[in-house]
């Protein structure tokens, strides 16, 4: 069933529990095409279940989560075709090379990419010429994560998740990924970034959401964080630990 | 096809699959180099010993046809060019049956004598290596599928990209069996091909035979690859899906093929060939005393309206030894039709065991298709035994149809004994082989069916 008419992502009523506690609490979000929304929170507020949720790696108990108007629950690789992740930590085979990666894994998601296309995916998340013939297992964070924004790249995907995306990457790289989900945006792909990196969010952001125990408690216009304001934001949602 | 070939690729670079090729092709080698020095040899002694048998028969000197009968022969089983894979019940069963008047006798000279450590290790041939160690190499091709992506993070970058969890398992399943087929197919038809053309006999049908033989093997293999998937997909780890396909495969093909056996014994009794024996001795012992025989000749003579011997039209001795023969064969037929009826049921029953280890059913569609099973055992000992009655109902006819008046003997010559053609027995047609084999397929077919039932909806819930 659809939801509304230009939302690529659609979160109505979202609730999670594992066990006793509740990861999720009715959490409600909509996100349309171009618009990158960045999930701001303290470890443990639902920033990955809220992730894990939308690619269908858990079902709510209660609401439900659309993605293309596709239920998430009950049609995960439906909603999934439409969606490109980069996790915090990208893992890679580590006996392919980069560009062998990348072909595989965009193979496994049915698309057949030239060997001059993987290049160009590559060479466009910033992974050195030299590096893409490398085997995998000597790569650095960094460079892991570069081919897995060219895996995102490839697929050319209706929605982009990224779960700290930014984590373990230098300035120059960090820099780099806000200027390629800028463009992913600028091409209509909707982003959700879950992360707690405050200066790339004010960079990349078109909305910023503040998750708090499971419940989405402050939507701030990312215009409007200047260093005062960052620096409140900081010690409000990150650095207390989450306690709400 | 393109995600077969992707997977193909990956599997390459990785150097497991080369190192359990490279085991799996020693290990084969080394037991069907042996298996098929045993076979070369045995047919070469065979064909030997058979030419010396033929013409110790033909150059026998003028004698009466009865003693003939007694001097005897020996004959051979000629052994199933694919023994050579799976040896079956032939060293257990006896490859030589003295032919000779009035006894059926047991075969004898049975190879498991003559055997060496290895094949009491219970690894002598390339099936047991396939029953056995081919489970393990199918394992660990496949027990680190989807644990090890999980374990290193990988699954949730393929899942998380569009992967479809169906066509990931699918494609992945159809690369490993493409693998398994060629590490397990490849070395057996290698050994199997030339070793059925240099075998080979007339109506064996070896070709066919070796092409269901191996697809068995393989279709075998992927029943412990689907295990090992399947286990992959539940465990969080590798290491985990390792170690509970490990102990599947011990319950599998290890304890429950003794536990099941013993089970078939105790549930099925069958004869054994001491009693049956010890009956058909039993039997015997009342028709041959000396007043039921001297009460058969006087109803002959009845029969015939006359009070002499001389005045028989044909020799009383022939034909007593004509009839005696008939009641022989009746008890035979009897109490040997029930022996092997007994086995065949137990054999029948083992097969159908096969639903508790795939192994049982794998072991008795192997030995069926390599000809190497019990079925074929007993058409042997059925076809000694024809042969024997064949010439003890010539060399009878021979003294029945020309009586000698005043107690003589008839001495025949030697173009009796060429009378006799040589033994050349067929073996079971492949259509009876494979008719015989229908029901351990199906139950292999049957594991395959469940496990890949059970492996959709863990498929469906695929996750990281």
């Amino acid at each position: 069933m659809a939801g509304e008419s230009d939302a690529v992502l659609e979160i109505r009523g979202a609730t999670v529990r594992f066990g006793d506690r509740l990861a999720l609490d009715g959490l409600d979000l909509t996100l349309r095409a171009g618009e990158v929304f960045a999930l701001l929170g303290p470890n443990g507020a639902g920033k990955t279940t809220t992730v894990n949720l939308i690619l269908g790696f858990l079902r709510a108990d209660a609401g439900r989560v659309l993605v293309c108007g596709r239920d998430a629950g009950t049609e995960p690789v439906a909603a999934r075709a439409e969606t490109a992740t980069i996790p915090e930590q990208v893992a890679l085979y580590p006996n392919l090379t980069g560009l062998e990666n990348l072909r595989y894994l965009a193979t496994l998601a049915g698309l057949s990419l030239s060997r001059d296309a993987a290049r160009r995916h590559l060479d466009e998340a910033g992974l050195a010429a030299e590096a893409q013939g490398r085997a995998a297992a000597t790569y650095s964070k960094g460079m892991r994560q570069k081919v897995g924004v060219a895996v995102a790249l490839a697929r050319r995907a209706r929605l982009l998740l990224l779960d700290e995306p930014t984590s373990g990457l230098d300035p120059a790289a960090s820099a780099e990924f806000s200027g390629i989900v800028r463009a992913a945006a600028r091409r209509g792909t909707a982003v959700l970034m879950a992360t707690h990196d405050l200066y790339r969010v004010r960079e990349m952001a078109d909305r910023v959401g503040v998750l708090r125990a499971g419940r989405l408690v402050e939507e701030i216009d990312p215009g409007r964080l200047d260093h005062v304001a960052l620096e409140r934001l900081y010690l409000d949602t990150l650095a207390d630990g989450g306690a709400a | 096809m393109r995600r077969i070939a992707a997977e193909l690729a990956l599997l390459a670079r990785d150097p497991r699959p080369r190192w359990i090729a490279a085991v799996l092709v020693v290990l084969l080698a080394v037991a069907g180099l042996g298996t098929w020095r045993d076979a070369a040899r045995y047919q070469g002694e065979a064909e030997r010993i058979a030419a010396a048998e033929r013409e110790r028969w033909l150059s026998q000197d003028p004698k009466n046809p009865h003693s003939a009968d007694h001097y005897g022969l020996w004959v051979f089983r000629p052994s199933a060019p694919l023994a050579v894979l799976d040896p079956g019940t032939e060293p257990y069963t006896g490859r030589m049956v003295r032919v000779e008047a009035h006894l059926f006798n047991d075969a004898v000279y049975r190879a498991v004598q003559d055997a060496g450590p290895l094949a009491r290790a219970g690894l002598s041939s390339p099936a047991d290596i396939v029953q056995l160690v081919v489970p393990l190499a199918a394992i660990l091709l496949g027990f680190s599928a989807f644990a090890a992506d999980r374990e290193r993070g990988t699954l949730r970058l393929a899942l998380g990209n569009g992967a479809a969890p169906g066509r990931l398992f699918a494609g992945r399943f159809a690369a490993l069996l493409v693998a398994t087929a060629a590490v397990v197919g490849l070395p057996l038809l290698a050994l199997g091909g030339p070793a059925a053309a240099q075998l080979g006999a007339p109506g064996w049908q070896a070709g066919p035979r070796l092409l269901a033989w191996v697809a068995a093997q393989v279709a075998y293999a992927a029943a412990f690859l689907l295990l090992a998937m399947l286990l992959s997909l539940i465990a969080r780890t590798a290491r985990g899906a390792l170690a509970a396909s490990l102990v599947v495969w011990a319950v599998l093909c290890v304890a429950m093929p003794r536990l099941v056996t013993a089970g078939v014994e105790a549930a099925v009794p069958a004869p054994t060939y001491g009693e049956t024996r010890a009956r058909i001795e039993t039997t015997f012992r009342a028709h041959r005393t000396a007043e039921a025989s001297d009460s058969r000749a006087r109803e002959v003579l009845e029969r015939y309206g006359v009070q002499d011997p001389d005045e028989l039209p044909v020799d009383l001795r022939g034909l007593m030894m004509s009839e005696n023969e008939s009641h022989n064969v009746a008890v035979y037929d009897r109490e040997f039709g029930a022996f092997f009826a007994g086995l065949a049921a137990r054999d029948a029953a083992l097969a159908r065991a096969g639903l508790l280890s795939p192994r049982l059913a794998l072991q008795v569609l192997s030995q069926t298709l390599a000809g190497t099973d019990f079925a074929q055992h007993a058409h042997f000992v059925w076809a000694a035994e024809a042969y024997r009655r064949g010439i003890s109902e010539r060399m009878n006819a021979e003294i029945r149809d020309n009586p000698q008046r005043g107690g003589r003997l008839l001495i025949a010559d030697p173009a009796l004994w060429r009378a006799v053609p040589p033994f050349d027995p067929a073996p079971l047609p492949l259509a009876r082989s494979l008719a015989d084999a229908a029901v351990p397929a199906a139950i292999l077919a049957l594991w395959l069916a469940v496990l890949a039932g059970l492996a959709v909806p863990l498929v469906r819930r695929l996750t990281p």
